[in-house]
């Protein structure tokens, strides 16, 4: 009945919205369902199971053997995207399960593909700290080594000093203890005039000077085989995962006088020069921004690109911009427009 | 037959002698010491004023003829060591003669080998960083520890027992010397009066100071060969660096003392106390540290040649066939198998034989220390062409003003101090002069005294009249 | 006189060599890392043992009233017999006096020379960065492709002003065992068992927590061991003034951009620190026409080549990756995927590349030029 009331046509549009329907959604998935599930959250170093099972749509059936891709959502140094992180089949259940190592804190999302419409888990990471650590600056025991050296050095300082003293002992004449003849001998000769000061003993003040001074390099040396964090550096910052950081400015060295003269140097000691060029010209790296408008450079410079680190207010005022723009108008000058 | 304080009484006018009087010669040699050092100090003074752009090293061959003499010259101060403390450990008697000079050398070189690491340094203003900032990990701190402590005990130990020898020049020097002069031999002679309580202490102080400068002059040059052994150059990567290096010095060592000894021996006439069996002696020495140093680079070569790693080729083409090969073969021939021919062949065991095998030893190891360092440096890390490093006048001169400094510290040294250890001698002759009496009273009515002075040669018994 | 009345110039004399004795002992214990409390109380135990011992060796004889050979350096007989409870009192409270500080010392020392060892960064952040870099050889071609010298290295020059004829990262051309050459740009390795920083008499060159090795010009002496040590050749030297842009010099310099130069010091690839920092690219990553070069972190195992991300760990060992000069055990930071430049178009037996230049316009009045 419902045929002969559609007609030749309305079949035939039917059936081709039929096949349409039939043909999309993807190659083989059109007939699946994909259910996925991850843990709630996980703890930083831990390897969870990302599983994944696959039915058919029509039966309900469990398919073997479909693939399965996985991505994760991510941004490193400006840089956002997918990062592909496998692969994996379903077994004879239709279940497919992905091994996946968390080393990201925060929020992960995860995609996946090969079931039709892309799937997408997401769930915290919130717990955890350092997960690589680097072999330098490990040693077996801390400052052994360098104990070591000082005693043998120490002991034959020393030894060294008690010769020294032996010979001030010659120096003043003083006979070995308890032989009373010699005492009576020495006596007589002491009397005739010995003075502390003598050489012997300025000998072995700079021989003790000497030998402190060597223990003091030792004892004040870093303990470290490879210098790690060494003593007397002054490290703006370590880069940590989680942190945001300006990018740092070196300061004038010299006070320039006119505007454009410190705009050049402020060129230098903000990095621009870096991939600027020093005369604001372009390089491998980026163009010249020297025919840029004072609009543009403004907003380029505060609100970044890629490739390029963005200069608030606070790194980089307002005065300072005003600055660089002139250097950059006195090179457009320069380079013809 | 000469009794032991009239044989005294000669020493101690032989060493008076250049302290008394100077001739013309002296002063024309002085002067031209003078001119080659300040000649030397003028290129240096260059170099730190436009950096080391002035010399011919380059980014891949870091060191050159600077590092050569450093390590040549704490080689050579091992001169010392052997003659006055290991010799003097074993009771060699016949060394006490040239003991002083070889604790001059060594106490000279160390000076002007640790000068030349100052030059080679790029910021010597921030030298004081190497005490502020040192670390006991550093092949170089340990070298200045090692350096410092060895310059110490060496003259800690040239001086001991020159204080009887000061005490004396300063009894006996007061007309000919200055007033000045006068003076520094009284404080140097720190109150000597030759007490027996004196004695002791002055004897155990050489004693303790003999036995203590033998491991400091071992770890010294142990301590520069390892800033060598201690990268990963692959001709400098290797475990004997440590031993081949202290034979080395004590052989060039040897050498030095020879020709010193000769010179000197020449100018003062001191032939009656430095007699052919010294230099006999001591070339023997010699002839045996070439042997030992002979073995020491078959073992290095014999070892890598066998197995023929990779870079093994590069560096034994370029040190025996190619670029270095005159260097490698004069060290060779003329180094190390010269000692030993000169020492087999009996017309050659000459004094002046003997003198000009350890010229020829003294040339060879510092060609050796040259191919060493640049050898090391030139073969390629990584796939560049390897350059080539010639060194300019700036170093030149300055090396030529080091040896010249080296030369002007003896000639000065000689001039003020006592050459001969007049002290020691005369006690070793005291000592040999009362086992003669003693052997006489064994032997009643034998009148050896009379047969002569008592000599390693002896005469027949009941020998003729003196 | 009392024997147990003894001077105290006396006591010292008697028992100098045993006092030298227990210093050494507290000096170990001190070596030994034991310091402070523990310190003192180990050797006390020890000089107590030692006392209880000689006391029952000799304390309940008479000692003799005269001493027949000079103590100091005498034989033990002599030595033994002198030791009565009261002095071996004196000697236990003597090394009390000297042993109990000695632990402290060291600290002391710091505490007057000013420098105090860094204590853990006080930081709400936990998790340092650890920088390393990837470099895919099948998309290098020595810039063949692009008609120009290596861009890596140019911008390299550019970015950091660098001195002719210094190249931080270089490009070498390697033959392949067969026929053919391949590209390989060599920074500096970053290695974590650092040759250069191991010799260093300063300490001018260190290792920093993130993995990287910095060089500080303004400490540094010139010695250059660690250019002899380093066996990748990618230490460089200021032989004369250096040749930089006369605006280098309004610079003030800091170790983290390098920036100007000093004429006798030693400087290198340093992975751009500070740019990385503030969440850039260093300038060869960002100047590779091919994006060969990837740089990442291995705490959060990610890279990145300007354009694309991935896994550090998981595409280091896909493609199999490779380090340099692996049996010196130096640990690098930079891996190699091998390759020749297939992946854009290169056949080994295409070789040779463009020579550096380094564009200045002026250079400071002054400056030298040299030769590697």
């Amino acid at each position: 009945m419902t045929w002969r009331r559609l007609g030749r046509w309305g079949t035939l549009a039917i059936l081709v919205l039929g096949f349409l329907l039939l043909g999309s959604g993807g190659a083989f998935a059109d007939h699946w369902t994909v259910e996925v599930s991850a843990p709630e959250e996980g703890a930083l170093g831990e390897t969870i199971q990302l599983t994944a099972t696959v039915h058919d749509a029509a039966t309900g059936e469990p398919v073997e053997g479909a693939e399965l891709v996985f991505f994760s959502s991510v941004t490193f140094a400006g840089v956002g995207g997918d990062i592909e992180l496998g692969e994996a089949l379903t077994n004879d259940l239709g279940v497919a399960v992905f091994d996946y190592e968390l080393r990201k804190l925060g929020t992960h999302t995860i995609t996946i593909e090969g079931g039709g419409e892309p799937n997408i888990l997401s769930f915290p990471v919130t717990i955890g700290g350092q997960l690589y650590r680097s072999p330098a600056g490990i040693s077996l025991i801390p400052g052994a080594g360098g104990w070591v050296v000082t005693l043998v050095i120490g002991a034959i300082w020393v030894i060294m000093i008690i010769v020294g003293v032996s010979v001030v002992r010659v120096s003043r004449g003083s006979p070995p203890a308890g032989n009373e003849a010699e005492a009576e001998e020495d006596e007589r000769e002491r009397s005739a005039g010995t003075k502390w000061l003598n050489t012997a003993t300025m000998v072995t003040a700079v021989m003790v000077v000497v030998a402190g001074g060597i223990v003091a390099l030792l004892i004040r040396s870093p303990n470290t085989h490879h210098n790690r964090d060494p003593v007397g550096y002054d490290r703006s910052a370590v880069a940590f995962v989680e942190g945001a950081y300006a990018y740092p400015d070196f300061g004038l060295a010299d006070d320039a006088a006119a505007e454009a003269e410190i705009g050049r140097g402020l060129f230098v000691t903000f990095g621009c020069a870096g991939c600027h060029g020093v005369d604001a010209e372009g390089t491998t790296t980026a163009k010249s921004p020297a025919s840029a408008s004072y609009d543009w450079v403004r907003q380029v410079t505060r609100n970044g690109q890629p490739g390029m680190p963005s200069y608030s207010e606070q790194e980089l005022n307002d005065t300072q911009l005003n600055e660089i723009f002139a250097f950059l108008a006195e090179t457009r000058g320069e380079l013809g427009g | 037959m000469e009794s032991v304080n009239d044989w005294q009484a000669r020493l101690e006018d032989t060493t008076l002698d250049p302290a008394r009087k100077t001739t013309r010669n002296y002063y024309a040699f002085l002067f031209f010491l003078l001119a080659v050092t300040g000649w030397g100090m003028y290129a240096y003074s260059l170099q730190v004023r436009r950096g080391l752009v002035v010399t011919g090293m380059s980014d891949r061959i870091s060191w050159g003829l600077y590092i050569t003499m450093f390590v040549f010259f704490i080689g050579i101060s091992h001169a010392g060591t052997l003659i006055s403390a290991i010799l003097r450990v074993s009771h060699a008697g016949w060394r006490t003669p040239v003991t002083r000079m070889a604790e001059f050398i060594t106490a000279v070189a160390l000076v002007t080998g640790a000068f030349f690491v100052i030059v080679d340094l790029g910021r010597p203003d921030r030298l004081i960083n190497v005490l502020v900032f040192g670390r006991w990990q550093s092949p170089i701190v340990w070298d200045v520890l090692a350096v410092t402590t060895y310059l110490t005990a060496s003259v800690v130990y040239l001086y001991l027992p020159m204080v009887p020898d000061l005490a004396f020049f300063r009894d006996r020097l007061a007309p000919w010397v200055s007033r000045p002069k006068h003076l520094l031999y009284r404080i140097l002679a720190i109150n000597w009066r030759g007490t027996s309580g004196q004695k002791r202490h002055l004897g155990r102080a050489i004693s303790i100071m003999m036995i203590l400068i033998i491991p400091i002059a071992v770890s010294v040059h142990t301590v520069v060969s390892w800033i060598f052994a201690m990268t990963l150059r692959e001709a400098w990567n290797s475990a004997i660096f440590g031993f081949f290096f202290v034979a080395g010095a004590i052989f060039s060592g040897i050498a030095t003392l020879i020709v010193v000894m000769a010179i000197l021996r020449r100018v003062y006439r001191l032939e009656e106390y430095i007699t052919p069996k010294h230099f006999l002696y001591l070339g023997y020495l010699m002839a045996a540290m070439a042997g030992v140093m002979i073995y020491a680079n078959l073992s290095e070569y014999i070892t890598a040649g066998f197995k023929f790693e990779e870079g093994t080729e590069f560096l034994f083409r370029q040190l025996f066939i190619d670029e270095f090969a005159p260097y490698f073969w004069f060290y060779f021939i003329g180094g190390l198998m010269t000692p030993i021919v000169f020492m087999f062949i009996r017309r050659l065991r000459t004094i002046g034989g003997i003198v000009t095998a350890a010229v020829f030893v003294d040339m060879g190891m510092w060609v050796e220390r040259y191919f060493i360092v640049v050898t090391g440096l030139r073969a390629p890390l990584l796939p560049y062409e390897p350059v080539n490093y010639a060194p300019t006048w700036v170093e030149w001169s300055i090396t030529a003003g080091g040896f010249a400094f080296f030369a002007l510290l003896i000639t000065l040294f000689v001039k003020a101090f006592p050459i001969m250890a007049v002290w020691e001698m005369t006690e070793e002759r005291r000592e040999e002069f009362e086992e003669m009496v003693e052997y006489e009273h064994e032997f009643d009515g034998e009148d050896v005294l009379a047969s002569g002075v008592p000599d390693l040669a002896p005469e027949p018994e009941g020998g003729g009249p003196p | 006189m009392n024997h147990s009345g003894r001077s105290l110039s006396e006591t010292i004399r008697a028992v100098g060599p045993l006092w030298l004795t227990v210093m050494s002992i507290a000096l170990l214990a001190a070596a030994a890392g034991i310091r402070g409390l523990p310190g003192v109380l180990l050797v006390f135990l020890v000089i107590a043992s030692a006392v209880v011992v000689l006391a029952r060796y000799s304390g309940r004889r008479a000692p003799q009233t005269t001493v027949a050979h000079d103590a100091t350096g005498g034989n033990l007989q002599v030595l033994l017999r002198m030791i009565d409870r009261r002095t071996a009192i004196r000697m236990f409270g003597m090394s009390a006096l000297f042993v109990g500080p000695l632990g402290t010392v060291p600290k002391a020392l710091e505490i007057l020379a000013g420098q105090q060892v860094p204590e853990e960064t006080q930081s709400p952040f936990s998790r340092i960065r650890q920088w390393a870099m990837i470099i895919d050889l099948r998309y290098c071609d020595g810039c063949q492709s692009v008609a120009s010298p290596p861009r890596c290295t140019a911008a390299c020059v550019e970015g950091h002003l660098l001195p002719e004829p210094m190249q931080w990262i270089e490009v070498f051309e390697d033959e392949l065992e067969g026929e053919g050459t391949r590209f390989i740009p060599i920074p500096c390795q970053h290695c974590q068992n650092p040759p250069c920083v191991n010799v260093c008499p300063v300490g001018a060159t260190f290792s920093a927590p993130e993995g990287l090795v910095l060089i500080d010009q303004e400490r540094c002496i010139g010695c250059r061991i660690c250019m002899a040590a380093c066996p990748y050749d990618r230490r460089f030297f200021n032989w004369g003034e250096p040749p930089v842009p006369p605006e280098a010099h309004l610079a003030n310099y800091n170790l983290e951009a390098q920036v100007p130069a000093l004429k006798g010091t030693v400087m290198k690839c340093d992975f751009c620190p500070d740019m990385v920092r503030a969440g850039t690219l260093p300038y060869c990553i960002q100047a590779c026409p091919n994006q060969a070069i990837y740089y990442g972190d291995l705490e959060e195992d990610i890279a990145t080549n300007g354009r694309q991300l991935v896994s550090m760990a998981a595409f280091s060992a896909e493609h199999n990756a490779f380090i340099l000069k692996e049996e010196l055990g130096t640990q690098p930071r930079v891996f190699y995927i091998p390759g020749h430049g297939e992946a854009v178009g290169r056949t080994p037996s295409r070789t040779g590349r463009l020579p550096t230049v380094w564009p200045w316009n002026r250079i400071a009045p002054g400056s030298d030029l040299w030769s590697r």
